[in-house]
């Protein structure tokens, strides 16, 4: 059974006037799972304040399917319109190439550190 | 007493360069919690039975997921069942069928899906609703060929052919910097 393990938390990036929200996650999303784990993502993103950017940590989500990718989309379009950025950070190589083949990569712009990512939020 | 180790491997795989075609079927029901279980034979499958690099058994595992995604949610009523089949045909291609048996309410055309596919495809990656990627994207572009076909039941066979003499299998190593993805 897929199972996902998100955290959400703040990072303090020194010489950065935005706030930035960490989204951190484990495992697997799949179809049984994306619909119950969107929300969470929605009601971070609807509570935070503008300007806000947002890292998605992907090191270790071994599998995202085009429902979960489809959800990624739609966070970028809600934080952008709230002024702020979002980056994916260190995707998995099966990951990243699914979002490539999609081309989200044409909308975020991907890293391999986190360092990186909070350079580009 | 002496310690003693030992590793004891099961039969070797069948891999897919004898003479014989090689055909595998599975049913199972129209719930995404199955999923997990078809994608993680889908990936050991094709590590085994092929000489596909570790890249292409990740991209048919999600071609079989959103294949079987798509059936599930679009083709299918709750408490229904899809079929899947793996043929392999030796230093010719693997062709994957899903086949759904349709929805009562709304149902859809093989007709119908391609012109979403093709809409989707030609709509702007910045206007795409959640959904679509999968039979558009992923699939479309990882596979050589994509049918779909209406049955007489009211459902779908979806199929998909991937050549085995394709060139890309020996390229794909390199990198894989957004925009440099080899198909």
């Amino acid at each position: 059974m897929a199972e996902i393990k998100y955290t959400f938390s703040e990072l303090l990036v020194t010489g950065k006037t935005n706030p930035i929200k960490l989204i951190a996650l484990e495992g697997i999303l799949d179809e049984s799972n994306a619909d119950d784990f969107a929300p969470k993502v929605y009601e971070v993103i609807e509570q935070m304040p503008e300007q806000t950017s947002v890292i998605l940590d992907l090191e270790k989500l071994s599998y995202m399917n085009s429902k979960s990718i489809g959800y990624i989309a739609d966070y970028f379009n809600k934080v952008t319109a709230k002024g702020g950025k979002i980056v994916i950070a260190k995707p998995a190589r099966n990951v990243k190439e699914t979002l490539c083949v999609v081309g989200l990569d044409q909308m975020i712009p991907f890293t391999q550190t986190l360092e990186e990512a909070k350079l580009q939020a | 007493m002496k310690e003693i180790q030992g590793v004891i491997k099961g039969s070797n795989p069948v891999k897919i360069n004898s003479d014989k075609d090689i055909e595998i079927k599975i049913e199972i029901p129209t719930k995404a919690y199955f999923m997990s279980g078809i994608r993680d034979f889908t990936l050991q499958m094709i590590k085994n039975m092929t000489d596909f690099s570790e890249n292409w058994a990740y991209r048919f595992q999600s071609v079989v997921d959103e294949l079987c995604n798509n059936a599930i949610e679009h083709g299918s009523d709750p408490d229904s069942f899809i079929k899947i089949k793996f043929i392999a045909v030796p230093d010719k291609h693997i062709k994957i069928q899903v086949e759904d048996f349709g929805k009562k309410e709304n149902p859809i055309t093989a007709q119908e899906i391609l012109e979403k596919i093709n809409k989707t495809q030609q709509t702007d990656i910045k206007d795409l609703g959640l959904r679509g990627r999968g039979l558009a994207f992923i699939v479309s572009k990882w596979t050589d060929k994509l049918e779909i076909k209406d049955t007489q039941n009211g459902g779908h066979i979806v199929e998909i052919t991937k050549n085995l003499n394709d060139q890309t299998f020996k390229t794909l190593e390199r990198s894989l910097e957004p925009n440099q993805i080899i198909i």
